[in-house]
Parts: structure tokens; sequence; C-alpha cells
């Protein structure tokens, strides 16, 4: 098992030059200089001058290349243009939000998607299996920044006043106070790691309500979680339901799952214990690789739902044209995937012993 | 005067009918008969019959501002049969912020949205098609070159790559285009990657070779015919994906500009109206989901039909 980890993250270490290399390129190949693509009109020649020689792209290709891989490894992810700030305080800021969303979204979608397939495979061209399985087919057709905003109006508008009401914009209702936790605990000189995760956990407002022991912040924060998980959530949900009928389908064919029946086991053991775990390598799989498209889903639902997270902040970024945090985000969000992909593969190397060997 | 035939040619009487198919003609009555196949064909030729006729069908074009009438900006839909005032113009899907026809935008959209889906695809695909059978084929050091950087290209969310490589090329439709493609590429080369190496080793191959055809006659004309099939789905899949990732660079503002009918666009630049004017982001949804939901049941349909492991 541990030469297994060994050799994925050996394998790792290519995707992740890979992956800074090609962010690299990118802000390279804004078109014109990097001076007047990221100062636009105040740009002069002595301001050029003076910005080339600060971010040191005066140097050959190669030079910078390894700076910014040093820079990043050393969670330095340069200044905002626009803000005067340090990129990393930005991602701080926002990424709770994201990640926030974007666990919600996996666990809505693992537990639905999965139940769902267990329930219409067990019942194969029942009602309830037909029924599931148009609302996979329209759920992945369904774009979720349009369905966010119908839920929003549904819930909001068309369930006012009854208990289903919910909140259809917005991270917590304005008002409710939240300390920032660096000023709380007089942190505000720390640097490196420590800062990071304050300013993270201090952002993360379910968490830091949590801290506070103001449970009803806690709860008015997950209310206004719950209509854009679900929206990020309905595509992962249709594809991991299809996905476990099939592979619950298959198993049912097999001879043990006959042997068990045989043996008089009831039906609830037998599906559970016998097929459905012979059917989790495939469905762990397919919840792993959910996991990009989810971030990707938050990027959008965050605009639908004006949340503030990394989407939003990117979006904000591309248009004042504030590139080093657009690449920051970027490579951020694609290290993270690489992270969760890693974590899949090692938990089903784990649940099929066979995959370890190969 | 049937009967004399089959006796003087008695081999036709012992051919099972379904031998004498084709195999294309096997695949399509497969899929004729396939449930999902038919509400999807039904969709995409209701679509494409909208996207061909927009100018006749649609009562105005996608920027005609209307003032008849009195109407007000984001007014309501106005249908005359369900007794709506005959002296307001009859507005199926209402107006929108500027006074102009949704019904007719949302018309002249599925032009947008088919181009967008079908050129998109077919880049990527022959891209991504070249990229795996190169790969496939050629194997060891220039596979393993081809295929790394198609794993860091799909290390990162699609959209968010697609976000990038806009902010790069700039916004505008063809960008967006551009964008989506390249994201796109790197499921098809690993699709036509797995077909041809499976294809590769099976015995017309060697016999090519043993022929003496040429590498490159090999892989055109033996091992990329014999491999189109899982393609084609993909293919069919992709247009459905491509689509939704457009609209949703378009809703962001990355997309398509102003004042183009794009659904996408058209959400995205009324998404502020949902609690006061609904009416005007149901339609460009609606549409957005029937279309992408047409070319997922074709794939569907398709992948059932191709799959020789199914008997019809």
């Amino acid at each position: 098992m541990s030469q297994f980890i060994l050799r994925r993250l050996f394998l790792l270490g290519f995707v992740v030059i890979g992956i800074l290399a090609v962010t690299f390129a990118l802000a390279r190949l804004i078109p014109g200089d990097p001076c007047t693509a990221m100062l636009g009109e105040k740009a002069t020649i002595e301001k050029c001058a003076a910005f080339n020689e600060r971010f040191g792209l005066n140097d050959s290709i190669p030079v910078q290349f390894v700076r910014y891989v040093q820079n990043i490894s050393r969670g330095d992810f340069g200044q905002s243009i626009k803000d005067s700030r340090s990129v990393t305080d930005i991602i701080a800021e926002r990424l709770p939000m994201t990640v926030e969303l974007t666990i919600f979204a996996t666990l809505i979608s693992a537990i639905a998607g999965v139940a769902l397939g267990i329930v219409s495979s067990t019942r194969q061209n029942s009602a309830i299996d037909v029924a599931a399985m148009i609302f996979a087919n329209a759920g992945v057709s369904i774009p979720i920044f349009w369905l966010g905003l119908m839920l929003a109006y549904f819930f909001a508008i068309t369930l006012a006043g009854t208990f289903l009401q919910l909140p259809p914009s917005a991270r917590i209702t304005p008002g409710a106070d939240l300390p920032n936790l660096l000023k709380l605990w007089k942190m505000e000189n720390a640097t490196g790691f420590s800062r990071f995760g304050t300013i993270f956990l201090s952002n993360s407002y379910m968490l830091n309500a949590m801290l506070q022991g103001k449970w009803d912040i806690v709860w008015d924060a997950f209310r206004h979680l719950i209509l854009p998980s679900v929206a990020v959530a309905t595509v992962s949900t249709s594809i991991i339901a299809r996905m476990t009928r099939g592979a619950m389908l298959d198993v049912f064919t097999q001879d043990y799952v006959r042997v068990a029946r045989a043996k008089g086991l009831s039906e609830r053991i037998v599906v559970m214990r016998h097929a459905f775990r012979n059917a989790l390598v495939p469905i762990v799989t397919v919840i792993g690789l959910q996991f990009g498209g989810l971030l990707g889903g938050a990027v959008l639902t965050e605009t639908t739902f004006g949340l503030p997270g990394i989407g939003t902040k990117l979006i904000d970024a591309i248009s004042s044209r504030d590139y080093p945090v657009v690449q920051a985000f970027t490579v951020v969000i694609a290290l993270l995937l690489v992270l969760v992909n890693l974590i899949v593969d090692v938990s089903y190397a784990y649940l099929n012993p066979r995959i370890r060997v190969k | 005067m049937a009967s004399t035939t089959l006796i003087s040619h008695p081999q036709t009487v012992q051919q099972p009918t379904f031998s004498i198919q084709s195999p294309f003609r096997r695949t399509m009555r497969r899929l004729l008969n396939h449930r999902s196949a038919q509400i999807g064909l039904v969709l995409l030729g209701f679509i494409f019959l909208v996207a061909l006729l927009a100018d006749v069908i649609s009562p105005y074009t996608y920027e005609d501002q209307i003032r008849e009438g009195g109407v007000k900006p984001r007014a309501t839909p106005c249908i005359h049969a369900l007794g709506c005032e005959p002296e307001k113009p009859q507005l199926w899907m209402g107006l929108d912020s500027n006074r102009r026809d949704i019904f007719s935008r949302v018309i002249h959209g599925s032009r947008l949205s088919l181009q967008i889906g079908f050129v998109t695809t077919a880049l990527s695909l022959i891209v991504g098609t070249l990229l795996g059978a190169i790969a496939g084929y050629a194997g060891e050091a220039i596979d393993n070159l081809i295929m790394r950087i198609m794993d860091i290209f799909q290390a990162f969310p699609s959209l968010l790559l697609a976000i990038a490589i806009v902010t790069v090329l700039g916004t505008g439709l063809i960008n967006t285009l551009l964008a989506v493609a390249i994201v796109s590429i790197p499921g098809y080369a690993r699709i036509v990657r797995a077909a041809v190496m499976s294809v590769k080793e099976l015995e017309y191959i060697n016999a090519s070779r043993a022929l003496g055809s040429s590498p490159l006659r090999i892989l055109f004309t033996r091992l990329l015919p014999n491999s189109m099939t899982p393609v084609i789905i993909a293919g069919t899949l992709g247009v459905a994906g491509t689509i939704l990732e457009a609209a949703g660079l378009s809703f962001l503002g990355l997309g398509a500009q102003p004042p183009l009918p794009e659904w996408g666009l058209m959400l995205g630049e009324e998404r502020s109206s949902v609690f006061s004017a609904p009416h005007l982001l149901v339609f460009p949804g609606l549409a957005i989901v029937i279309t992408v939901l047409a070319f997922n049941l074709l794939g569907d349909g398709l992948r059932d039909a191709l799959d020789p492991r199914k008997k019809a």
C-alpha cells in the first residue's frame, strides 16, 4: 500500500509541474507585453521599466519559471494589481466559500445519487426506476446557473411565508455579526501558514460561528448554503445515480449474490452487504471524478447566488485584468483537484486490493 | 413468380434475414427502435427546423425594440388567444429589459447554440482524434508525451481552464468556441487512443502491414475507421456538453457579447430580474434544457445501438 502511494506521489509531481507550466505559459501568452497588459492605461515607459525590474521580467524564461515555482511553493502568489494586496490573503478569504459549497454539493450528490441508484436497481423497470432515470437524464441537461435562478425564485418567492422558505442569495443574513479572527486573536502581523489558516477559518462562516458559539448564525449560514449546493449537486447526482444503478445491476448477476439469496439472507443484507460493497469501486471512482465538475459548478453558482467565493472574485479579476489573481486562482483550484484525485485513487486502492498489486 | 426465383437461387432462401442487413442499417434500426433515441431525434428535428426557419417563425428580429401598443420593457407575455387585449402586440414570451421580443430571441438563439455545439465539437474531435490515434498507434515515447500533456490539461476543472483560456484570448463568441474546444480535446484523445490500441492488435492490421501498407495508410484506412464507434457516441454527448459549457461562459459574460441572442448570455444579462420578472429567465433556460437533452438522449440511444454486446 505505501509503495502504491509513493508511486502515485511521484506521478503527482509531474502533473503539478505541468499545471504550473500551463498557468505560467498562459500568463505569458496574454497579448502585448505583461506590463501594458497588467497596468493598462497607467503604463508609461518608466513605470514599465520599474515593473519589469520588480517582477524580474527581464530575466530569461526558464529563470522566471523557476522563480515562479519557488514562490508558489512558499505560498507566495504575488500581489493583486487592483487591490494592491497579497493574493494569498485573497485566496484565504475566498476559498472557504467555494470549499464549503463543493463539500456540501459532494455530500448531497453522493448520498442522493447512491440512494437513487440503489433503489432503482432493486426495483428495475418499476415506476420508481423509470422516474429516477428520467430525472438522471434531465439532471445532466440542465444548466446549473439557470436551475439556481429557478430554485431561488421558487423557494424565496413561491414558498414565501411557509417553513420551506429559503434565502435566495448572499452567504448569511446581512448584519449577522462574525468577528475577524485575525483581529480577535491579535494576529494581524502573522505570516505564512498561521495567517492563511486564520483568515481561512475566519471566512469559513459556519466554522467561525461555531467557534463563537453562535448557533443561530451557524443555522443561518447553513440555510443560505442549501439552494446553491442543491443546484451544484444536480449534475453529479444524476451521474452518480446512473453509475450506481449500472454497477448494482452488474453485481446482481454474479453467482455470490445468488448464493447469498439461496442461503436465505434477507434482501436488505444481500443488497447492502453483498451487492453494494462490491459495486463500490466504480461508484467511488465516479464520485471522485465529479469533484472537478463540482468545483467548476461552484464557480458558476456563486455568480447566480451572489456568494463571495473564488468564482465571483475570478470573474471580477478577469474584468479588471487582474492577471495575478486569475493565475493564482487557476493554480489553486487545479492543485485542489489533483489532491482530491489522489485521495480517490488511494481510497479505491484500499477498497480493491487488485489495484494495489498492478 | 417469386417462388420460381427462390427455387432458381436456393442460397438466398437459406440466408437468415439479419445477416443481410449492413451494419449501418442494423444500427439505424436499433436506433430508431430505442425509446430515448426516438425522443432525442424528434426534439432535434424540431430544433433544427426552428433554427432553419428562424426568420420565418419569429415575428421580429432579435434586435428589434418594440414600442407599439404602449408596451413597457420587461412586459409579461401577451397571447391574444388567451385573452390578452388585441390592441397590444402578441408577445409569446414577453419583452426583455431592452424591449426586445424574447420569443424571437430564443428562436434565433437556436442557430447560435447549434453552431456552437457542432463547430466546437468538430474542432476538438478532429484534433483529439488525431492526437489519440498517433499516441495509440505510435506507442512508447510519443504515446507517453502526448498522454502526459493530456493528463495536465485534464488536471484542471474544464470550466476553469476554459475561463483561463478566454482570459488570455479575450472575451467573445469565437474565443469561447476555441476555449471550449481546447478543453474537450483530451477526452476525445483518450477515447480514440484506447480504441486504436485495441484495434491495433487485430489480425487484419498485421495482414495490412504484411502487404506493405505504409503506417499512415494503416492509420487512416484501417485503424481510424474501425475505432470510430466510441468517438461517434462521445461526439454526440460532447455537443450537449459544449452547448452547456459555452452557455455557462456566456452567462458569466465571457462568451457571446450583446446584442447576440445567445441563451446563456440572455440569462446572464437578466439574472437580476429573477424576482421581479421571472419570465425573462424561464424561456432561454428551457431552450437550453431541451437542446442539451435532445443530444444527450440521442447519445444514449447511439451507445446502446452501437454496442455489439446488446442484442436488439
